[in-house]
C-alpha cells in the first residue's frame, strides 16, 4: 500500500489482508457514504441505514480475510453486491418497524431524511429569491411530477423550451443557494454546504 | 456507461426520481460506486428533488397570494377608462376636428369665390357703364373675299366693336338677326332683332370678351326660325 496518493482498491484489499489497520479505515471511507446512500435510499431510514452499513462492512472485511474477493480490482461491484444483500435481508426482517412512508393509511413524511433543518432553511429562503416562473417550474417538474407537454400548457411555452426553463431554473436554484449558504457559512465560520 | 451518455440521457435525475429501469439503475449504481464524480452528482441530486419535494409540501413553491386581490381588477378598470378616453380624444382629434376644419376651409374658400365673383361683376358693371373711347367700327361688306376681311383693332381697352352693314330699304317691321361663327364652325354669339336704322345700316355692338383672335363668319338673316341666308361676312380680329 503506498503512502502517497489515495489507494487504490488492490492496495486496500492487499492491506486489509496484511493486518495493516489503516487499509480497513481506508476502504470503509471509500465506501461508506455510498453504502450509507444507497440503503437510506431504499429504507428511508437513518437507523436502517447505519445498520446495514455496519453489517455490510463486517461482511466485506471477513469475506476479504477468508480470501472470498478473487478479483481485487471489483472490489467496489463486490461491497454494492453485499450492500444490496444486506438491504433485502433488512427489508424481510421481521424486527424493522415499516417507515412512515411504507403504511399505505399515512400520508408521507413531511421530514425528509436527505435534509437537515438547515438545508430546510436555506432552500426556504432560497425558493422566496427566485422567480416566479422558475418556482412555479420546479413545482410542476419536481413537486407535481407532471409530463414536458403538461408543464409547456401550465407554463404557457413552446414544449421545445421546458428544457431551457430547467436549465435556467435549476442554474438560478443553485446560484441562490451557495450564495446564502456562503454568507450563512462566513457568519457561522463554517465549511459551506453541498446540495 | 460513459459521463457523456449519464448527461445526455439525465441518467443521474431519472436514476434519483426512480425513473429508470431496474437494469439500468442497477448498471448506474456499478457505476457510481466506483466514480466519485457521479456519486456526488447522485448526492447532491437527491438532495436537491428532496428539498423541492419539502418545498412543494410546505407550499414554498406555491405562487405568492396577491397582497391586495382587489388591485388588479381596479388596475384593469383604470386601463380600460384611460383607453376608451384615449380612444374619445383620438377619434375628435383625428377624425371630427380635421372634418371641421376641412368644411370649414372649403366654406371661407367658397365665401371667398362669392366676394371675388361680386368684386369682378362690379368692376365688369363700373366699366360697361362708364363710356368707352375709341371704339373700332367694322363695316362689313359682302364683296370683301377671303383674303381681304373685315378686320378690326382692338386692346386691353377695347370692351366692344361695331358692327355695321349697309343694306337696301325694308319694309317696316322687318327684322335681322346676326349668327358669328368661330373658323370651326361653333356660333360664338348671336344677335337678334335689328333694324335698318335712318343711316341705311344696321348697326350692333359685340362684346370683345367673347371674341378671341380669329377669323370669323357673321352670316345675315331675317330674325326668324330657320330663315335663309341672306349675306356672310368675313371678320378677322387683331389684338395690338
Amino acid at each position: 500500500m503506498s503512502d502517497q496518493g489515495p489507494a487504490s482498491d488492490a492496495d486496500l484489499v492487499q492491506g486489509l489482508l496484511n493486518g495493516v489497520d489503516s487499509a480497513g479505515t481506508g476502504l470503509f471511507e471509500k465506501y461508506s457514504g455510498r453504502v450509507y446512500y444507497l440503503a437510506l435510499r431504499e429504507l428511508r431510514s437513518h437507523a436502517d441505514a447505519q445498520d446495514v452499513r455496519s453489517e455490510t462492512f463486517l461482511r466485506v472485511f471477513r469475506a476479504i480475510q477468508n480470501q472470498q474477493l478473487r478479483a481485487p480490482d471489483a472490489l467496489a461491484s463486490f461491497i454494492l453486491g453485499i450492500a444490496r444483500n444486506v438491504i433485502m435481508e433488512t427489508f424481510r426482517s421481521p424486527h424493522r418497524a415499516p417507515h412512515e412512508s411504507e403504511m399505505p393509511d399515512l400520508p408521507a413524511p413531511i421530514e425528509d431524511p436527505m435534509l437537515d433543518e438547515e438545508a430546510r432553511q436555506a432552500i426556504a429562503a432560497t425558493l422566496r429569491r427566485l422567480k416566479p416562473r422558475e418556482r412555479e417550474f420546479l413545482r410542476l417538474h419536481y413537486y407535481e411530477d407532471l409530463p414536458k407537454e403538461e408543464i409547456a400548457r401550465r407554463i404557457g411555452i413552446a414544449e421545445d423550451r421546458v428544457r431551457l426553463i430547467k436549465h435556467r431554473s435549476l442554474k438560478s436554484f443553485r446560484e441562490m443557494y451557495e450564495r446564502l449558504k456562503k454568507i450563512a457559512d462566513t457568519k457561522r465560520g463554517a465549511p459551506s454546504l453541498q446540495v | 456507461m460513459t459521463h457523456a451518455d449519464i448527461e445526455n440521457r439525465g441518467t443521474i435525475e431519472a436514476y434519483v426520481r426512480r425513473r429508470l429501469p431496474a437494469s439500468d439503475a442497477a448498471a448506474f449504481e456499478e457505476h457510481y460506486f466506483e466514480c466519485d464524480r457521479c456519486f456526488a452528482d447522485v448526492h447532491a441530486m437527491e438532495r436537491f428533488v428532496a428539498a423541492m419535494t419539502h418545498a412543494g409540501r410546505r407550499g414554498l413553491l406555491d405562487p405568492p397570494p396577491a397582497r391586495f386581490p382587489w388591485l388588479m381588477p381596479a388596475f384593469a378598470l383604470v386601463t380600460a377608462l384611460s383607453l376608451v378616453l384615449a380612444a374619445g380624444l383620438a377619434f375628435l382629434t383625428f377624425v371630427r376636428l380635421p372634418e371641421r376644419e376641412a368644411r370649414l376651409r372649403q366654406a371661407l374658400e367658397q365665401a371667398k369665390a362669392g366676394r371675388d365673383r361680386i368684386a369682378e361683376l362690379d368692376q365688369r358693371s363700373a366699366l360697361d357703364s362708364a363710356p368707352q373711347a375709341n371704339v373700332p367700327v367694322a363695316i362689313l361688306e359682302a364683296s370683301r373675299g377671303p383674303d381681304q376681311p373685315n378686320s378690326v383693332l382692338v386692346d386691353s381697352q377695347t370692351r366692344s366693336v361695331l358692327l355695321w352693314i349697309d343694306i337696301p330699304p325694308q319694309p317696316p317691321g322687318v327684322k335681322f338677326g346676326l349668327a358669328i361663327s368661330a373658323p370651326d364652325g361653333r356660333v360664338a354669339n348671336a344677335i337678334h332683332g335689328l333694324e335698318r336704322n335712318q343711316n341705311g345700316a344696321l348697326a350692333a355692338s359685340l362684346p370683345v370678351a367673347q371674341l378671341a383672335d380669329g377669323s370669323y363668319r357673321v352670316r345675315l338673316s331675317l330674325d326668324q326660325p330657320s330663315a335663309p341666308i341672306l349675306a356672310e361676312y368675313r371678320l378677322a380680329v387683331v389684338r395690338r
